[in-house]
């Protein structure tokens, strides 16, 4: 019996008892699934978990975000409300959410993690901006995965709210110590008509492992913005489906990944357009070395009668050393024919040329590799909007850069 | 603007629907170990060649249909194809005069020039090798390139012919393991071509293969087999076409290609099998393997494929670049018309150092048809300075069409490189109003606009082959333009 099946003996209700029912039909999945064909869930899946549990401390200081306005932080998947700040007054509001309100969310999926999301989520949090309200500052989620003396792991299942013509901005970082410790998180954003959230994630899981599966919708003239920087982490695993569902709407996907070590990072992203004159932009960069592997696998999805879609998808890699690998699938799906769509994909080492017009200005080659790199990487940093945000991810890249160049 | 004008064009008709009683020699059909054995002996085949088979087939028992590719169709039921159909009097004509009348009179209609026509020979001399079914009909030019040193003959002759040789490199890029349809071809192939060009020949003529599914209920596995020594050079050409049918007809043929030592092969295949009615009933189920390699340092191949026809395609021409320095080209255009279905492709498997790749590959769907592009590129630990360039283009035409690319890459060497670009627009609506006020019809300039989006494929087809590929193209898409 997995682990799985263990820990749902705690629980009662209809979605855990369906999630796992669903769970055991799937189980993990593997390579045999084109979707996991180049990650492998061993890692998490022969390990006995124990549930993560509130903590009486944690080291969050160093990882709060100063000019956060709401900042919830979780500890092993496990919502602290003693640490968390900011929700008296602040226009967003949390709520926990009873278990028989937070529908199954496997239905449909071949996915095993959004079923074991079901199966053994015990809590559950909305997170609601109401209309026309307008947040300047951003709503921090800090996951911390610390472990203990046992490998623990935690459920994350959260529903973001931006109801109509409201402007929100989420924040998540999830940082990793040397525990061994697993979050599996699912996160379902809603953006109404007119609104615009802008959902950033950067991760430094070190030994952590994590499963983030997001599911946003994205209603008329609405816009979600999706930016990821993953830094680190033995085994990440980033699925993003945004479904454009109203006219006029725009998801725009922007990733970055800097490996090193025995780095995994895998990843997957669907954009699904679903209704005519939806834009969507998506731009992935990566740089691998050491022992990494860096995975790539979008898909754009243009629907029958979505006439009048604008896609485009890009992924960049550079790849260092020997022993490091790229894996990239960049796909269309289109039943549509008035539309454009475009993708590309390269997988190089640093532009010859350039090196050369830089050590020919007397730049010593291992500073001109330095150089080009910074540069390959910056300008995804540089496509976040916010400023402050900005700061903190272009420090955190620069350390992972430095352990890179070694 | 509306696609009425074009959809009227779109539905010409099949000009290869014509069907010939020929007295044929055919198994009843089924598939067992007796089957093929039978076809074994049929072909007076050698006893390596017979175990061979029964290898294949006893794999190919153990293993399960595919099921990946973005294609729908109803179950094959392969104990319903008869596996053996052959002209009667199969003992060989030595001569044209010889060949049924009727037969020629098929190749006229289809216009393969059989005989050796001067005109055609005054631009350029072609050798064409004729199958009807499963049994090559006739050789031409076999006598000048015998002269040059060239083998080019049936692949059931030259299992007689040249032993050693087929026995050293059948199922030596293509082994009876590799996938289901290649494991069914290994067990119950028919008959094919054996082309080998010796140490340092040019073949002084473009080789060709004509393909025809004629008989009712019958599959055809044809097996295809090219190999060339160091500093050779064969340009080949394979052509199929198949009768207007209501059943559904499998192929499933495998093509294996040898490049030694800065040998060069170039093939090129021009594929118009029947593709079914507009209804999407009949037509081909075209499920082939293509693959090639480069195993000398500096070798070089080049597929270049026009894909018109079948119900369903299914294949993906490969080249595993092996040796240093080596070059593999893939050059495509494939057309899709009312219900037809492609899955189609290309794996560049880099394994030299400095070896280098290109895929073009260029699609139009049109009606309901449903088309993917699904290509690998690999780049292994060794393949350093390894390069790739891949472009895949659809152009949509109508609204119930759609058109998908899959590409898969897979790089574990940092100093290879690789590019990858695809889009997907319909015909742009500025170009055509361009065009018309130029004073083109709207079907002329759809017409123009398709042949100069696949122009970088045409340039790559010899020149014979170009010309019909154009006809075919425009044949192809009567009807759709709009």
């Amino acid at each position: 019996m997995s682990w799985v099946a263990d820990l749902a003996q705690g629980t009662s209700g209809v979605r855990h008892a369906k999630g796992l029912a669903a769970f055991e039909r799937v189980g993990f999945p593997g390579p045999r699934l084109e979707g996991w064909k180049y990650t492998s869930t061993r890692s998490v899946a022969k390990v006995d978990w124990v549930r993560a549990d509130v903590v009486a401390a944690a080291a969050i200081d160093g990882l709060r975000l100063p000019h956060a306005a709401v900042e919830l932080v979780f500890v092993d998947g496990v919502y602290q409300a003693d640490l968390s700040r900011g929700l008296d007054g602040a226009p967003v509001s949390l709520e926990p959410v009873a278990q028989a309100e937070l529908q199954p969310q496997h239905v449909g999926s071949e996915d095993g993690f959004v079923a074991i999301n079901d199966a053994l989520a015990t809590e559950g949090f909305v997170l609601t901006l109401g209309r026309d309200q307008v947040m300047t500052a951003p709503v921090h989620l800090l996951f911390l995965q610390q472990g203990g003396e046992q490998p623990v792991t935690g459920q994350v299942r959260l529903v973001v709210k931006a109801e109509r013509h409201s402007r929100m901005q989420l924040i998540e970082t999830h940082h990793g110590g040397e525990g061994q410790t697993f979050v599996n998180e699912l996160i379902t954003v809603q953006v109404a008509d007119g609104a615009k959230v802008q959902h950033s994630v950067m991760g430094r899981l070190g030994s952590g492992q994590l499963v983030h599966t997001v599911r946003a919708e994205v209603g008329r003239d609405a816009t979600y913005h999706s930016h990821m920087a993953w830094l680190s982490g033995s085994l990440v695993r980033s699925d993003i489906l945004a479904r454009l569902v109203g006219q006029g709407g725009h998801v725009e996907l922007d990733g970055l990944y800097v490996l090193a070590d025995t780095d995994h990072v895998d990843n997957h992203t669907v954009i699904r357009h679903e209704v005519p004159n939806c834009t969507s932009v998506e731009t992935y960069k990566g740089v691998v070395g050491g022992k990494a592997r860096g995975v790539f696998d979008g898909m754009v999805y243009i629907a029958k009668g979505a006439d009048g879609t604008d896609s485009q998808q890009n992924n960049r890699n550079i790849l260092l050393g020997d022993h490091a690998d790229v894996k990239t699938k960049p796909t269309l799906e289109i039943y549509a024919d008035d539309v454009k769509a475009a993708h590309g994909a390269t997988v190089g080492q640093l532009d010859q040329n350039q090196l050369w017009y830089l050590r020919a200005r007397g730049i010593p080659k291992a500073k001109a590799e330095k150089i080009l790199t910074h540069a390959f990487v910056a300008d995804r940093v540089l496509a976040h909007p916010d400023e402050a945000w900005r700061e903190v991810l272009a420090e955190a890249v620069e350390a992972r850069l430095a352990v890179l160049e070694g | 603007m509306g696609n009425d004008p074009i959809d009227t064009q779109l539905s010409s008709s099949y000009k290869y629907g014509f069907s010939i009683d020929i007295e044929a020699d055919t198994f009843p059909p089924g598939l067992n170990e007796e089957i093929v054995a039978a076809l074994s002996a049929k072909k007076k085949e050698p006893e390596w060649l017979l175990q061979w088979r029964l290898k294949a087939f006893r794999h190919w028992q153990t293993m399960t249909e595919p099921t990946w590719a973005h294609v729908e169709h109803p179950p094959i039921d392969y104990q319903a194809i008869s596996y053996y159909s052959s002209p009667k009097d199969t003992d060989g004509p030595k001569s044209l005069d010889e060949v049924d009348p009727k037969l020629l009179e098929t190749f006229e209609k289809l216009g393969v020039p059989l005989h050796e026509r001067e005109a055609l020979a005054g631009v350029r001399k072609v050798a064409v090798d004729a199958v009807v079914d499963s049994v090559s009909v006739a050789t031409t030019f076999r006598k000048e390139l015998e002269e040059a040193g060239v083998i080019f003959m049936p692949i059931s002759e030259a299992v007689h012919a040249h032993p050693e040789l087929v026995k050293k490199y059948l199922g030596s890029v293509v082994p009876i393991y590799d996938n289901f349809f290649a494991a069914l071809n290994c067990a119950v192939f028919s008959d094919g071509t054996f082309v080998y060009v010796p140490k340092g020949v040019r073949c002084p003529m473009e080789l060709s293969t004509y393909f025809r599914i004629n008989e009712a209920m019958t599959g055809q596995f044809e097996r295809t087999l090219i190999v060339v020594e160091d500093e050779a050079y064969v340009s080949y050409l394979e052509g199929c076409t198949a009768p207007m049918r209501d059943e559904n007809q499998l192929h499933a043929a495998v093509v294996e290609l040898v490049a030694e030592g800065s040998g060069e092969i170039k093939y090129s295949t021009v594929q118009n099998w029947f593709p079914g009615d507009e209804e999407g009933k009949g037509g081909i189920y075209n499920f082939v393997t293509k693959r090639g390699i480069c195993k000398g340092n500096r070798s070089k191949i080049s597929w270049t494929q026009v894909e018109t026809g079948s119900a369903i395609t299914w294949k993906y021409p490969s080249v595993i670049l092996k040796g240093d320095d080596t070059v593999g080209e893939f050059y495509s255009i494939a057309v899709t018309n009312n219900r037809q279905q492609a899955d189609t492709g290309t794996k560049m498997i880099h394994l030299g150092r400095n070896t280098t790749s290109t895929i073009i590959s260029k699609g139009i769907a049109a009606g309901r048809s449903d088309q993917s592009y699904r290509g690998l590129v690999s780049m292994g630990r060794k393949a350093s300075n390894a390069r790739n360039y891949t472009q895949c283009d659809s152009l949509l035409i109508g609204k119930e069409c759609g058109a998908h690319t899959f590409p898969y890459v897979d790089v574990k060497n940092s100093s290879a490189q690789l590019e990858h670009e695809a889009t997907t627009s319909k015909v742009s609506d500025d170009q055509v109003f361009y065009l018309r006020q130029r004073g083109l019809s709207e079907e002329d300039a759809v017409q123009l606009i398709v042949n100069g989006f696949c122009k970088d494929v045409f340039r790559q087809l010899p020149m014979e082959f170009a010309v019909e590929a154009q006809k075919l193209l425009e044949v192809s898409l009567e009807g759709s333009v709009g």
